[in-house]
């Protein structure tokens, strides 16, 4: 059996028993936790003033998350030019 | 693009259009926290408006009233002001990119404290980037 056979094979076996322990190890009876998002819903208008509940959670609560957003923005579009102006030069 | 190639209907059309463009831009931005909408989509809208115009009148001519380096500053300035507002809230004695303003009843304008000024932020950020990309897309064809 050649090269490719092999570690068709062995991704194969290896998807199989990734499968069996997930499908052994995932238990639907567990209780939802939702206090998070039921104080979000409560408590967002109050708490940060913002009547749209999605500015609230993503630029009140979820604050640093949406400066490490504007971050990869700000790489992806410095890249995208950078690319572009330079690239006859590589 | 020479003057002769460019369809009067689309010029005069794309100046009627490009300013309301725009005001709904920064009124998606500065309503994000009352309406749906916010920076990211308004600042997309921001920057469609710049597109247009470049598409209808030129890109040399665009070019000349918003600049290449006037958006590059544009755009790495916001960020800047993002993390010393954040910063300010640190000083302040909250966390990180807490709010410092005083809450109001919910629902009017001036309400939400930081969360408009991060709108406003982020939309200028996402709008100068945009035209950014589309510029320097543009000049490579010109090459």
């Amino acid at each position: 059996m050649n090269k490719e056979g092999i570690k068709n094979i062995l991704i194969l076996s290896i998807l199989i028993v990734l499968g069996i322990i997930f499908f052994y190890g995932f238990n639907p009876n567990l209780p939802l936790k939702l206090t998070v998002s039921n104080h979000y819903v409560a408590e967002g208008k109050g708490e940060t003033g913002a009547i749209n509940i999605v500015s609230s959670i993503y630029l009140g609560y979820r604050a640093f998350d949406t400066l490490g957003e504007t971050i990869v923005l700000l790489v992806t579009v410095s890249s995208i030019v950078f690319l572009l102006n330079h690239a006859r030069k590589y | 693009m020479k003057k002769e190639d460019r369809s009067e209907i689309v010029s005069i059309t794309s100046r009627k259009l490009v300013p309301y463009i725009l005001l709904f831009g920064l009124y998606l931005i500065s309503y994000g926290h009352l309406s749906p909408g916010g920076g990211f989509q308004g600042g997309v809208v921001l920057g469609s408006g710049i597109i247009l115009l470049s598409l209808s009148r030129g890109i040399f001519l665009t070019e000349k009233k918003f600049s290449s380096p006037k958006i590059t500053f544009l755009e790495a300035f916001m960020i800047t002001i993002f993390i010393l507002l954040g910063i300010i809230g640190l000083i302040a004695g909250k966390s990180f990119l807490g709010n410092i303003f005083p809450l109001k009843k919910a629902g009017e304008i001036p309400t939400a404290g930081f969360i408009f000024l991060l709108n406003l932020v982020i939309g200028l950020k996402v709008g100068a980037g945009i035209i950014l990309i589309f510029y320097s897309l543009c000049e490579r064809q010109e090459e």
